[in-house]
């Protein structure tokens, strides 16, 4: 059976139309709010093959009239097959390490005169702030608290935890198009600390622990500004000093632009510079299509790069060599009336540089990865 | 004539559909959830487990990539 020559075309802008109407109509949709309260549940999980990181989080909002508040709490887990570098760690032994974190935080936001909102933001944590750092003081457990060997003194078991508190001001300079934010932040942290085999005047042993507490404080300046009826930006600087650093100096660049009624393209950029000698930049978009009304797909693409960080240290170091690192993910979100719920999957690559001399014992923690990434997200307006 | 009609339809049911995008205000555009910068779960676009992997992220200056001790 021969069609007329637009028969396809009917069908295709039928089916095009069955799936595009609805989304004209949500050009007004119906009132549903306003809503006071969000529940927002969501959460991350990381894995190579030899470590697997979880962090989860529950938040609840409310916002009324001119306050809007939120307190959150949240779980990560560090899962390790720790495996010491033999030829330079005689005494070191495989082993599983799981360790937890537990944090909160609470973030307030008062708009005390119109177009001028108070920011003020703190937080508390117990547990280790990230993998690396598990797997360095195993290092030191195993070398200083070997259960098979008598305890070096000197040595400390860890307890990490900290704090934060921030307050600031963000300022609507052009009513809708224009925001400018400042904040000021302070973080405590007691770490767990680095040793080094040393000597004192006498020539006798003597461990060297390292810093354990340190004090940071941020300074950062934020514009937001929507430069068309289809462009957003966001340009954020931060200066950061941490106890016994040099300043950092952080930049970051965001670009939302709407390419049409139903396609964004999200892209960032950015650089840290420390002194002496830490240098990163990375980049980064995501290009998202709403299918269907209310269901989003999208793709992402990250590359990062930096110089190493920056070894202070006598003998051994727990620094990390140079780290090239790329990403590909996809995402899907969907909205429906009062809930939105979000999935992400992507793998990402950790690369690093050949390792120096005196960070040879961490040569399995550095060495070159691949990781998956999943994450869930959950949110109700009610 | 039947084929004037099928074309006639055609070209009005491509119009609906198809230059749809042309009835959305544009000022709409900026506007929508996924052009915002939130730092919601559901609008983020990032991982918040990243600055374990990547030191130098912009938002992670501060006492959590002093993650090695006798290093800065």
């Amino acid at each position: 059976m021969r069609y007329p020559g637009c028969f396809w075309w009917i069908v295709v802008a039928a089916v095009s139309f069955a799936f595009r109407a609805p989304l004209i109509a949500a050009e007004n949709p119906p009132p549903l709010g306003p809503w006071f309260h969000t529940v927002e549940a969501d959460s991350e999980a990381v894995w190579s093959s030899d470590i697997a990181l979880t962090d989860s989080r529950l938040r609840y909002q409310h916002s009324k009239d001119a306050l809007t508040w939120d307190a959150a709490f949240s779980y990560a887990s560090f899962d390790i097959d720790y495996r010491p570098f033999a030829l330079f760690d005689f005494l070191g032994f495989p082993e599983h390490l799981h360790e937890d974190r537990f944090s909160g935080q609470a973030n307030l936001r008062y708009e005390m005169v119109d177009r001028i909102t108070l920011l003020g933001n703190a937080g508390v944590y117990d547990g280790y702030p990230d993998y690396r750092r598990v797997w360095i003081a195993n290092r030191f457990r195993q070398k200083y608290a070997n259960p098979n060997f008598q305890r070096i003194p000197g040595y400390a078991d860890p307890n990490p935890k900290g704090w934060n508190v921030g307050t600031g001001a963000r300022w609507e300079y052009l009513p809708l198009k224009g925001f400018a934010e400042l904040r000021l932040g302070y973080a405590f942290d007691q770490t767990a600390p680095g040793y080094e085999d040393s000597f004192d005047a006498m020539g006798n042993y003597l461990l060297l622990r390292g810093r354990e507490r340190l004090d940071t404080k941020t300074l950062s300046f934020s514009s937001e500004n929507v430069l068309t009826s289809r462009l957003r930006a966001l340009n954020e600087f931060t200066v950061t000093k941490t106890t016994s650093r040099e300043l950092r100096y952080s930049y970051q660049g965001s670009l939302n632009v709407a390419i049409g009624p139903w396609w964004v393209l999200r892209g960032y950029g950015g650089i840290s510079v420390e002194e002496p000698q830490f240098d990163a930049y990375f980049f980064g978009t995501t290009v998202e299509y709403e299918a269907l009304r209310g269901l989003f797909i999208g793709v992402t693409g990250r590359y990062y790069k930096d110089t190493g960080e920056i070894e202070n240290s006598l003998l051994t170091s727990s620094a990390a060599p140079a780290l090239e690192s790329w990403e590909l993910g996809l995402g899907a979100r969907y909205v429906w009336r009062r809930s939105s719920v979000k999935v992400y999957l992507s793998s990402f690559r950790t690369n690093y540089d050949p390792i120096r001399i005196g960070s040879a014992e961490f040569t399995y923690l550095y060495r070159d990865r691949k990781w998956g990434l999943a994450q869930i997200a959950y949110s109700l307006q009610f | 004539m039947v084929v004037e009609r099928l074309l006639i339809f055609c070209i009005a049911t491509v119009l609906l559909s198809g230059c749809a995008s042309n009835r959305v205000p544009e000022s709409w555009l900026a506007g929508k959830p996924n052009m915002q910068f939130s730092q919601s779960a559901i609008y983020s676009y990032t991982s918040k487990m990243m600055p374990q992997f990547q030191p130098g992220l912009a938002g992670s200056g501060g006492a959590q990539p002093s993650t090695c001790t006798a290093c800065r």
